[in-house]
């Protein structure tokens, strides 16, 4: 077990494996080697530490086909596992469009918060973590197929191009007709 | 502006609370009301007192309803405010805001699609339309263009002007190309011309091939720098017709990935010369896989696929040819075997033939490479026997995997293999078979033929005896999308919950799988 304390000052006993998703967590536990100190994470705050570690319940809550059946309907990458128990998918660069209900569930989150684990999943070095958090905002699923103007209304985004650049997109919209 | 509450509401009674009765019959008060009938005055008397009554009250009630109207007025006038007022705040507050650049640049690199044909709707382009911010950040991150799909059999069209302006924001390039013979092959030939005049910049290619699309491809002999990756492939025996050979990839000094697979006539195709090349997969005459072997011994991972030779004789082995870094291999035919030493050779697939008995070339090349495998792949319709021998001749053979597959497509076939397989690998009293083994995966193209229940008896068992390694199976079937009957799921998920990684895929994402335990390359375009 880990001893993390969080910027608010709260501890938490996590199992080692677990934690050592995190790149940044498994390099200080390598440098202080085998120890019973507690671990600081000054930029995490014991709120989003339970949102980063809560899926760590377990994988019997998730069947058999949540996690590992995939169909031509349903395109399931790869099994959908707990986010800080994901393993990094930088090799293959394959995306999961689809998000379990264990995943709907868990990411229940208003957008403050959102920001919050991004931050801290990009502190703690997890990049699935951090990508997931992105894919699952939102009631749709692929961020990477919403039009603009929805991607501005969700995340509060002011559309503040130059007529320069609008001509440039207008152009670029021309490229979408029923091709 | 100040908003304030209106001071209390006059009560309002219920209905009920009023006497509104009239002492008349119903019958009379219902014929004075239907006629024109006048009241006597008894029933005048008895009539106005309850209409004063009425009508007071309805001046009451419309006031009331006024003021209410005039009271919800202001409200909506102020939840109106404060909604603007709220909606700026929200912006202005917006966490996305502070998300710092490099995060950001990551997060839209997890945006493409997995498929991307290019469209504006999808990720890059989206995202560049979104501000100014984040189009800056999008046209700075050059690995978000770098990825280029192009699939002409799905009879579409793309804009040159699009394609261009991408690659323009790219700095190396990642292309699938899937030409067509049966689309029009002007359209194809003019992306492709595009595509060639950056081949400087290219790093993977994956092409199918027309016969118009060769003639083109001719122009970037010497022109592939940084190509790492190729992929080429045939659309067809139609499309290799008039042509003779394919000799663009020869001078490719970074090429370390090729793959050619060509099902219909043999393609003579020219690989680079070097020592780079880490990885063939090939479908060609023994004779031309001999000499690549030759001239390859840097190669990590191989598939020998022997084709087009039928007939031909296998030469007489002289010194193998040693493949000191090779950890992976695929053989379409056994007898490859005889004419190749691999001392770090980790994984074997191997395609089973009927009169070949595979043991008798393995071991042999196993002892002469002293190498220590630790997965078998058996591919086809092979033989329970035999591949029991092979494990119980090699214990450090941890992981097998079964690829069940009829070229002649028998369902009856296929279902005999499976017959075979799971009861002969269910642990009882009289037969314990490789208790060793820790992962036992099985891919069968047909899901009518699977016996679920002998499937998950196997597994049981397995899970249950004592000595018993096994903690992981696959079962993969890529032409269903229909779930194992519930007893078996649920009795897959006990074992899941268990502990055993049981894993069931099926569609595309098991013929990916699949793919993997042959060695087939990964193309994520």
């Amino acid at each position: 077990m880990v001893l993390l304390v969080t910027s608010d000052n709260e501890q938490f006993q996590t199992e080692k494996d677990i934690v050592e998703r995190s790149v940044l967590i498994k390099n200080m536990l390598e440098d202080v080697g085998e120890s019973d100190q507690p671990i600081p994470l000054p930029n995490v705050s014991s709120s989003v530490l339970k949102k980063v570690t809560q899926p760590s319940t377990g994988p019997t809550e998730i069947d058999v086909r949540g996690r590992y059946l995939s169909t031509a309907s349903t395109t399931v990458e790869s099994p959908s596992r707990p986010p800080i128990l994901e393993q990094s998918q930088d090799e293959t660069r394959k995306r999961t469009t689809d998000i379990s209900e264990w995943d709907q569930k868990f990411i229940t989150v208003d957008q403050e918060m959102l920001f919050e684990i991004i931050l801290a999943a990009n502190y703690l070095d997890i990049k699935s973590l951090l990508c997931r958090r992105w894919l699952q905002d939102g009631s749709q699923h692929d961020q990477g197929a919403r039009p603009p103007e929805e991607i501005r209304k969700l995340f509060n985004i002011v559309n503040d191009f130059t007529p320069e650049e609008e001509a440039q997109i207008k152009k670029e919209n021309e490229w979408a007709e029923d091709r | 502006m100040a908003f304030q509450s209106q001071s209390a509401a006059p009560v309002i009674s219920k209905l009920e609370e009023y006497d509104l009765n009239i002492t008349l019959s119903q019958q009379r008060i219902s014929q004075l009301f239907t006629t024109n009938e006048r009241p006597q005055d008894h029933e005048l008397a008895l009539i106005r007192p309850v209409a004063h009554k009425t009508t007071a009250r309805l001046a009451c009630l419309e006031a009331e309803m006024s003021r209410l109207k005039d009271q919800l007025g202001q409200l909506e006038e102020e939840h109106c405010v404060l909604m603007a007022c709220h909606t700026r705040n929200a912006t202005i507050l917006s966490p996305t805001r502070r998300i710092p650049v490099e995060i950001l640049s990551e997060i839209f690199s997890w945006s493409l699609p997995s498929f991307r044909l290019p469209s504006v709707r999808n990720a890059p382009w989206n995202l560049a339309r979104v501000s100014r911010r984040w189009r800056a950040i999008a046209l700075a991150q050059s690995s978000l263009w770098s990825r280029i799909c192009l699939d002409f059999s799905l009879s579409k069209t793309y804009s040159l002007a699009m394609v261009q302006t991408q690659i323009e924001r790219a700095c190396t390039l990642k292309i699938k190309f899937i030409g067509s013979h049966r689309s029009d092959s002007r359209p194809q030939v003019d992306m492709l011309q595009v595509l060639l005049r950056y081949s400087s910049i290219w790093e993977e290619i994956c092409i199918v091939l027309t016969t118009a699309l060769v003639i083109p491809m001719a122009a970037c002999r010497g022109r592939l720098p940084l190509l790492q990756r190729a992929w080429l492939q045939w659309d067809g025996p139609e499309s290799q017709a008039n042509i003779d050979s394919i000799d663009f990839l020869t001078v490719a000094p970074s090429l370390a990935d090729i793959t050619v697979r060509s099902h219909h006539h043999f393609m003579p195709t020219l690989f680079p010369v070097h020592h780079l090349l880490t990885r063939y997969a090939f479908h060609a005459p023994w004779k031309t896989h001999y000499e690549l072997l030759k001239s390859s011994p840097n190669l990590h991972e191989v598939r020998i696929s022997r084709n087009f030779d039928q007939g031909v004789p296998w030469p007489v082995p002289g010194e193998p040819i040693r493949l000191s870094h090779l950890r992976s291999i695929y053989v379409s035919h056994v007898e490859s075997l005889d004419y190749l030493s691999a001392p770090v050779l980790e994984e074997i697939a191997i395609r089973s033939q009927r009169r070949v008995d595979t043991q008798s070339h393995l071991a042999p090349f196993v002892t002469r490479s002293s190498c220590v495998l630790r997965k078998l792949c058996m591919v086809g319709l092979p033989d329970v026997q035999s591949t029991e021998e092979i494990l119980n001749q090699y214990p450090s053979i941890t992981e097998l995997a079964v690829r069940i597959m009829d070229a002649k497509k028998n369902l009856k076939t296929e279902h005999d293999v499976l017959l075979t397989f799971f009861p002969r690998f269910t642990i009882s009293d009289s037969a314990r078979i490789s208790p060793h083994i820790s992962k036992l995966d099985f891919e069968c193209h047909n899901v009518h033929v699977i016996p679920y229940t002998l499937y998950v008896d196997m597994l049981d068992s397995r899970w249950k005896a004592p000595d018993c390694a096994l903690t992981a199976s696959e079962l993969l079937l890529p032409n269903t999308t229909v779930d194992p009957d519930p007893e078996s799921l649920a009795r897959m998920e006990t074992l899941r919950e268990g502990g055993m990684r049981v894993s069931f895929f099926s569609g595309r994402v098991a013929e990916e799988r699949a793919d993997r335990w042959v060695y087939v390359a990964s193309w994520v375009v």
